[in-house]
């Protein structure tokens, strides 16, 4: 066991050097000098010019790349943010965890009432329920997500004076986002739990316990379900690293200062210490938030110890078709 | 209040609307139309125009939400070389400049400084006032004009335009100060009482942390508000200063809070909802449509920036430097509709080269001069040889694209092709520098003259100071350039109208640049605040609000 | 059901082979079978056709042209003249959402057809050949996979800039490691088949492999991802219109008339109400029908 999360853990360098490495050859095609960025439209082609000797832009791209590399891994130094000139990881940091915190609301809530209509659509497969789940699941997932925003700032922030516009002054403002990425992921959830519970349904061991006897509800919520719980599981993992470094347009709609926004501001600033750090952090949250998903299977299912540590393949076998179904 | 809850119900239920109903098409769009159909004639009220309320003396215990549209990279932008709109909003209600300039009046008035007079072309003598605390309660000096002279505008800001002109500035007893510029502009008075010449002194910067620190700890100056808390990435606050030296322009709220929304509308919904007092920075298209919201205050108002496009004349430009070609363009634009979808109604096409606040404006077009004249543009097109029509680019950045599509559909008539290029910020800056376009939408404000605001986009031969011309002509001529430092160094406004009439004529006679319209500024805010004032660049004063 | 051919089944063999599927493979008619079960798939694809229509006939459809300014008919409302109002330049909205529908669609099969084959090639490849391929594909792809999409495709247009084919390419790259993952499983299934196991015993060539059995028979679960994709990439494009990257005035595409539409919320909510509708229903089509495609080819398939 210990063994394997140090390989996941160890696996996380190349990931971080290809990252890094793709980030930094954009960066080099991309137009528009950080220099003048910096020092705004007054500035003389010479001041630039020794800016852009100060910061290190003139050397060969390969250089610096490696005193890019140098810093982070001698002195875990990920640069200083251009604009501010605050080390970009104490940037980054806080709004990771704003990030982090709607991410988690969001997945719980897509999860709960995802796995809720999906255990619904199994049960009543190919009625008009099953129908109408899906459609109802599907509603939030073909709205453009700042549409959705808008329309529930206006409901409940305009007119009915529950929660307010912006901002995350209060807990209540983490509210509407959670509740706007929340919906738009209900239909994947939806879709891996009807389908998983269905194939446990028609399995062997549930025909057993009709078989012996049991009665219906206790077949669906102790077997199938459980059963069907580990790819809906699995898919949170995923989806909980792809919604933190993705909202940016949700946090520019709700003012909420998440690490998505800041690195599309950065971006556009051609701020790119705050891009570097800011992507390769989105890279070690997820590998970590991935390990860590498969890591608490094992300890809360230990049969599936086989399929995530040994059997490599079976395990991504089976996440790519999660990934598939996300 | 009702039409909009309607309109809010209606779009919801519009939306569940064609959920059920969205395997027939678009059948779920006649349920929503009903709702919408009443929309009326635009109506202008609500909106209120700067500098109208009376100023106020009482205090309150209350907090003053502010909603601006970005977060500033530094609260004090003068120690780092930097000017950031948001920062100049913040900044204002800490620091206290010598002079203040009184928009609607159009007059200087004391602010540090009880009086001032030009020693000579380029020494300017200031009193001080002897009553001024700063924010760690010591008196006001000469010595602290000194220091943020020398220290920060000029060893600060080599790049930018707040130290440009100056040389520095001498202590000559402990309150009078005198301030040397490089280049004769009797405007640079009007100039310090910018927020970026906001006094400090040397020992509150040292107590916050020294020049590194301050522009993220800005507790320093002598305004009606000090610095109390930063939150990376949600607010800035500000408490009031209770021994402000100016008890008629004491803060009315105990506190100001800073909020950053990015996305217009939800800074404007975060007013109608009450959690905003104002909403800053509103594109003005959207908010004249809240002019007609009776639940909030919407103000629209000019400040004093033109938008002209220019052509391209540089080394690397195309068609436009061919006369007859820049001619016909300006023939084919109509400037009645530019000046509509630039200023959503409110302004109308400017006449003169010069913003109509300039106080040497005087209009040097007629509105028949303006119009569109599409045979008139062909006919020179022909004669300059693109009879089969020729392709220009236009670059701009993104917020100008309204107005270069409708310049794109007025040159379709006339048979030019115009290729929109409204890249993001830093793509637009190397443009604008490399001069990789033929026609650009840019606006200045040459209310006050200096080298920085009078025709900053021709390229200046004779006058001083580091920097290159962004943007505007890539071009110019001896004549322009010697009757453009004439107009910065008239001190007298009479002659200086002339000499920019002559100016404007000659951008006319030449077709340099085609005049647009008079940019607009716009805000949002709660029904019960008065106290709406600017200061320069049309920000609004958070100062100056009350109930 | 009985084996007799139906009138029906003929159509669909036709439509089968106009997608140049093999006819006579019977999984793809029984997932036929069980597609046209699916009703709400039916309606899906029902609309999905509507749209194609109007996104051809646009020009007979659109009363106005879409990028005629009329300066005596601004932000009006909704109007026998003008069915969905009229934008800030007196622009027809109608006309322009169902111009809209044609480069919305277009751009959005330019992007689903670029990535798969960048992504769907690198898959196949990985899934075929396996061993050190996979692997080093995998990685790779793994890489890209930790930057989040729409960060990714905005590094892109900050390098390319704005326009449709810059657009596609960024939109392209950003969703490669997603398809490649995708592609990669389906043909593992497919490989794992008996039938591939024993074409390969008598010797069939790879590349013979790869075109005449694999990827016919892996086709289901890709055709799931490129209608799924649509819509992905529908969405994409409208959340980087609101960033500001990617289109460029007039280009009457849904997700840049939405934007447009935006700042006028309040005052002439059907600015934004008529693209967000239409960016809603179609959609909404793709997935429904994506869904039922899911059922209908791979019953067991999450």
């Amino acid at each position: 066991m210990l063994k394997y999360i140090v390989k996941r853990i160890l696996y996380l360098i190349p990931i971080l050097f290809g990252v890094s490495i793709i980030i930094f050859g954009l960066k080099t095609f991309t137009p528009g000098d950080p220099a003048r960025q910096i020092l705004g439209n007054s500035a003389s082609e010479a001041q630039v010019q020794e800016k852009r000797e100060e910061l290190g832009l003139n050397d060969p791209v390969p250089v610096q790349y490696f005193n890019y590399v140098k810093g982070i891994v001698t002195e875990g130094d990920f640069g200083v943010s251009y604009r501010t000139g605050k080390p970009v990881l104490e940037e980054i940091a806080p709004r990771l965890l704003t990030s982090a915190k709607i991410t988690l609301g969001a997945v719980l809530i897509g999860a709960v009432i995802g796995v809720l209509l999906g255990i619904i659509s199994a049960l009543k497969k190919y009625t008009w329920v099953d129908s109408g789940v899906l459609v109802i699941s599907m509603f939030f997932q073909s709205v453009p997500e700042f549409v959705v925003a808008l329309v529930l700032i206006m409901i409940f922030a305009v007119n009915l004076h529950i929660l307010p516009a912006n901002g995350i002054e209060s807990w209540t403002g983490y509210i509407m986002p959670m509740l706007c990425i929340g919906l738009s992921s209900v239909a994947s959830y939806t879709r891996i739990t009807r389908s998983s519970m269905l194939e446990v349904l028609g399995e062997d061991y549930i025909r057993t316990a009709r078989a012996k006897g049991q009665s219906e509800k206790n077949i669906t919520y102790h077997h199938a379900l459980r059963n069907a719980m580990i790819p809906v599981a699995q898919s949170v993992g995923t989806s909980l690293g792809n919604t933190i470094g993705g909202g940016m347009v949700l946090e520019t709609v709700f003012g909420v200062p998440g690490v998505g926004k800041y690195i599309v501001d950065s971006i556009a600033q051609r701020n790119y210490p705050s891009v570097l750090g800011g992507a390769l952090i989105i890279a070690i949250v997820l590998t970590l938030i991935n390990l860590l998903v498969d890591v608490s299977f094992v300890l809360i299912d230990p049969r599936l110890k086989t399929t995530i540590i040994s059997g490599g393949k079976t395990k991504k076998k089976k996440m790519k078709k999660i990934n598939a179904a996300a | 209040m009702k039409v909009k809850k309607v309109m809010a119900m209606a779009m919801a239920s519009a939306m569940i609307l064609s959920l059920t109903a969205c395997g027939g098409g678009n059948s779920s769009d006649d349920a929503a139309k009903g709702g919408e159909t009443q929309s009326e004639e635009k109506v202008t009220v609500n909106v209120v125009e700067p500098n109208k309320d009376a100023a106020n003396t009482e205090k309150t215990d209350e907090t003053l939400t502010v909603g601006l549209a970005s977060e500033p990279s530094s609260l004090y932008g003068a120690s780092v070389g930097k000017t950031e709109n948001e920062e100049q909003i913040i900044g204002n209600a800490m620091l206290d400049s010598l002079v203040k300039f009184n928009y609607s009046t159009n007059e200087i008035e004391p602010s540090l400084a009880t009086e001032w007079e030009w020693v000579d072309d380029t020494h300017l003598k200031f009193k001080l006032r002897d009553d001024v605390t700063m924010s760690d309660g010591t008196p006001l000096v000469a010595d602290d004009v000194v220091y943020t002279c020398n220290k920060i505008w000029i060893e600060k800001n080599t790049t930018n335009d707040t130290g440009k002109y100056l040389v520095g500035a001498t202590a000559e007893d402990e309150h009078t100060v005198v301030i040397e510029f490089n280049t004769v502009a009797p405007d640079f008075l009007k100039m310090m009482s910018w927020t970026n010449f906001g006094i400090v002194s040397e020992d509150e910067v040292n107590a916050a942390g020294g020049l590194e620190q301050i522009s993220t700890n800005p507790l320093a100056g002598s305004g009606p508000y000090k610095f109390k808390e930063w939150k990376n990435g949600q607010s800035v606050t500000l408490e009031r200063n209770e021994n402000y030296w100016d008890k008629d322009y004491a803060g009315y709220y105990k506190e100001i809070v800073f909020t950053f929304t990015s996305d217009a509308a939800a800074r404007e919904m975060a007013v109608e909802s009450g959690d905003a007092d104002i909403a800053y920075d509103i594109p003005v298209s959207q908010a004249s449509t809240y002019a007609e919201n009776d639940s909030v205050n919407t103000t629209i108002y000019e400040f004093g920036q033109t938008t002209h496009l220019w052509y391209n004349q540089g080394e690397n430009a195309g068609v436009t430097k061919d006369e007859k070609v820049r001619e016909a363009i300006d023939k084919a634009l109509d400037f009645d509709a530019i000046a509509q979808v630039g200023t959503a109604g409110f302004a109308d096409a400017s006449l003169s080269y010069w913003d109509p606040s300039c106080d040497y404006y005087t209009e040097n077009y007629t509105v028949e001069e303006r119009a569109v004249d599409v045979e008139g543009a062909k006919a020179l097109l022909e004669e300059a040889g693109y009879a089969d029509g020729l392709e220009v680019t236009a670059l701009g950045l993104q917020d100008i694209t309204p107005v270069l599509t409708v310049m794109q559909a007025n040159l379709a008539e006339a048979g030019i092709t115009l290729k929109i290029d409204t890249p993001d910020t830093a793509q637009f800056v190397e443009g604008a520098f490399g001069g990789n376009y033929d026609l650009i939408c840019v606006g200045d404000t040459p209310a006050i003259r200096t080298p920085a605001s009078v025709m900053p986009f021709l390229q200046k031969l004779n006058v001083e100071g580091p920097g290159m011309v962004i943007g505007g002509a890539k071009w110019t001529n001896d004549e322009f350039d010697s009757t453009i430092t004439e107009l910065i160094s008239e001190a007298d406004t009479e002659k200086a109208a002339e000499l920019a009439t002559t100016l404007d004529e000659m951008v006319k006679d030449q077709t340099v640049c085609s005049n647009l319209y008079p940019e607009m500024k716009s805000s949002v805010y709660a029904k019960d605040l008065k106290g709406f004032n600017t200061i320069e660049r049309g920000f609004v004063d958070v100062t100056g609000f009350y109930e | 059901m009985s084996k007799m051919r139906t009138p029906a089944m003929e159509k669909i063999e036709k439509k089968n082979a106009k997608r140049k599927k093999p006819v006579k493979s019977t999984p793809m008619r029984e997932s036929w079978k069980r597609f046209k079960r699916n009703p709400t798939a039916l309606i899906g694809l029902g609309v999905v056709c509507i749209l194609i229509l109007v996104a051809i006939f646009a020009p007979l459809i659109a009363p106005y042209d879409y990028k005629v300014q009329d300066y005596s008919a601004m932000m009006q409302a909704p109007s026998s003249a003008h069915l969905f109002g009229t934008d800030q330049f007196g622009r027809d909205i109608f006309s322009r959402v169902i111009y809209g529908t044609r480069y919305s669609l277009i751009i959005a099969l330019f992007c689903t057809i670029a990535a798969l084959f960048s992504g769907g090639l690198l898959g196949i490849i990985a899934g075929y050949f396996g061993g050190t391929v996979d692997t080093i594909i995998m990685r790779v792809m793994d890489i890209f996979q930790s930057i989040p999409m729409i960060m990714m495709a905005m590094c892109i247009v900050a390098v390319l800039g704005n326009g449709i084919p810059q657009l596609v390419a960024a939109i392209m790259f950003a969703s490669m490691p997603t398809m490649a993952r995708n592609n990669r499983a389906a043909i593992l299934r497919v490989r794992g088949s008996d039938y591939i196991e024993s074409s390969e015993a008598i010797g069939v060539s790879q590349i013979q492999m790869i075109l005449k059995h694999m990827i016919p028979n892996a086709a289901g679960i890709m055709i799931i991802y490129f209608v799924g994709f649509l819509a992905v990439s529908i969405m994409m494009m409208s959340s980087m219109s609101y960033i500001g990257v990617g289109l460029t005035a007039p280009t009457p595409e849904w997700g840049l008339i939405l934007n447009d539409g935006k700042a006028y919320l309040t005052s002439a909510p059907y600015m934004m109400l008529f693209p967000a509708l239409m960016i809603m229903i179609t959609c909404f089509a793709f997935n429904l029908m994506g869904d039922g495609l899911r059922d209908a080819f791979d019953p067991k398939m999450k």
